[in-house]
């Protein structure tokens, strides 16, 4: 199953880089539009916002869990950062941001939301875009391929910071900083998406679901109904006795196969709005 | 209610769809008011854009560019883009995307945009598509490779 995951990653992250980008200048443009009181058009981000938030409201985060290009960099330093220190250093455990400050920082996503999204409706978020801060802006240099900063000092430099912070905590970005994870978070997701905890059949004081969550959700208080879960399905091969599940593995007695159905209608509706390169 | 979480963000994101549906009623109204004006004053400036244009050809006025088409090429987002630039007495008459092979198309379509609003404007001093920064850089310098090249030898 890890495995499944990391080639699906792999495949979207050379497909369709650009999708989280995309989908969240759809926020910006619905807002700037709104800031120049024009009339909102449906175009090519608009249409990258609806589609990925339909999906997400279908399926649950799917799209954060196994396709987005900034959730699969993440993964990649954070396996990295735990392989050169356990490995070449010779630590027992990788440096971890301790998990009574995660859901705290949890909250800076909704702010750095409610920013760009005010900064774009009140019309300054052309000024602020001057000093070249984007983050994303420079990851997207380097998915084309071209190693270099483009003038963008201040984005490099909080790249390079949100890079240190992947390597000492999984999914820093996704559930700490990134805006369009504030919105999946925030949309109602239909309660048959989410993954079931049998807990009558629990071994009593058992905890490995919650401690294998990268994104810190207590499922024996919280249970799944919670906007935080980014869809990874880490929790169900932890579980010894394969007590978390869902209707789609019960129905098809598999766990990989709703994963590949998933990612191929995720495939096909980027090829549907454009994003597949 | 059975799914208490789910409830209250459908019912946030309906009173969100609904603010933005009222916004767009709003805009639509008034875009539909505002175009009305424009198109009569598009009218008159065709006119007056062609009254030049005769008054140009009839007394041989010097011009900056020499008339003809140009192409002309700008560094995107992946890679090169290209254009050609038609200018007739040194009004820009139309202009072609002729290819954009490494732009994300997603992206490309966003910047695409700025094309119709050089034409319309008649400069290139517009400003860069929010989400599809280099895209833009790429067609407006491509629109300015074209200018440059049609410009009198004696200028």
């Amino acid at each position: 199953m890890a495995l499944l995951r990391a080639a699906v990653q792999a495949v979207f992250f050379v497909v369709m880089p650009g999708a989280f980008m995309a989908a969240f200048s759809g926020v910006k443009s619905i807002f700037l539009a709104v800031s120049e009181g024009s009339v909102l058009e449906l175009n090519s981000f608009v249409a990258a916002l609806l589609g990925l938030s339909g999906f997400t409201v279908l399926f649950g985060r799917f799209f954060c869990g196994f396709a987005c290009a900034f959730g699969t960099l993440g993964d990649f330093v954070y396996w990295l950062s735990g392989l050169v220190q356990t490995k070449l250093l010779r630590r027992k455990k990788q440096v971890q941001i301790p998990e009574r400050f995660v859901p705290v920082l949890q909250m800076i996503k909704y702010l750095v939301l409610a920013v760009i999204v005010t900064a774009c409706a009140v019309g300054i978020y052309a000024n602020l875009n001057q000093y070249n801060w984007n983050p994303w802006s420079v990851f997207s240099f380097l998915t084309s391929l071209r190693f270099t900063l483009n003038g963008y000092i201040i984005g490099g430099i909080l790249l390079a910071a949100i890079i240190v912070g992947m390597a000492c905590k999984e999914r820093f970005f996704c559930q700490f900083l990134c805006p369009m994870g504030a919105i999946f978070a925030l949309l109602p997701q239909f309660p048959f998406s989410a993954l079931q905890r049998d807990e009558e059949n629990c071994i009593k004081g058992c905890r490995a679901c919650s401690m294998k969550c990268p994104v810190g959700i207590k499922l024996e208080k919280d249970g799944f109904r919670n906007g935080e879960c980014i869809g990874c399905e880490k929790c169900t091969g932890v579980c010894p006795k394969a007590n978390i599940t869902r209707w789609d593995r019960k129905l098809v007695r598999n766990e990989m196969l709703p994963v590949i159905v998933k990612a191929v209608l995720l495939l096909g509706l980027g090829v549907l709005l454009r994003l597949v390169r | 209610m059975k799914y208490p979480n789910f409830m209250m963000k459908l019912a946030a994101l309906a009173a969100i769809v609904a603010v933005l549906g009222g916004y767009q009623s709003v805009a639509s109204a008034r875009a539909a008011a505002v175009a009305e004006n424009e198109a009569a004053i598009e009218e008159v400036e065709a006119y007056n854009r062609e009254i030049q244009l005769e008054n140009a050809r009839r007394q041989a006025v010097e011009t900056y560019y020499e008339d003809g088409t140009y192409e002309g090429e700008g560094k995107g987002y992946g890679g090169p883009i290209r254009v050609s630039v038609t200018l007739e007495y040194d009004v820009i008459t139309d202009i072609r995307v002729l290819s954009h092979d490494a732009e994300d198309p997603a992206y490309f379509s966003m910047a695409e945009a700025l094309v119709q609003q050089v034409v319309s404007g008649q400069t290139t001093d517009v400003d860069a598509v929010s989400g599809a920064t280099f895209s833009s850089k790429g067609i407006l310098e491509a629109i300015n490779n074209a200018l440059d090249k049609a410009v009198k030898s004696e200028n």
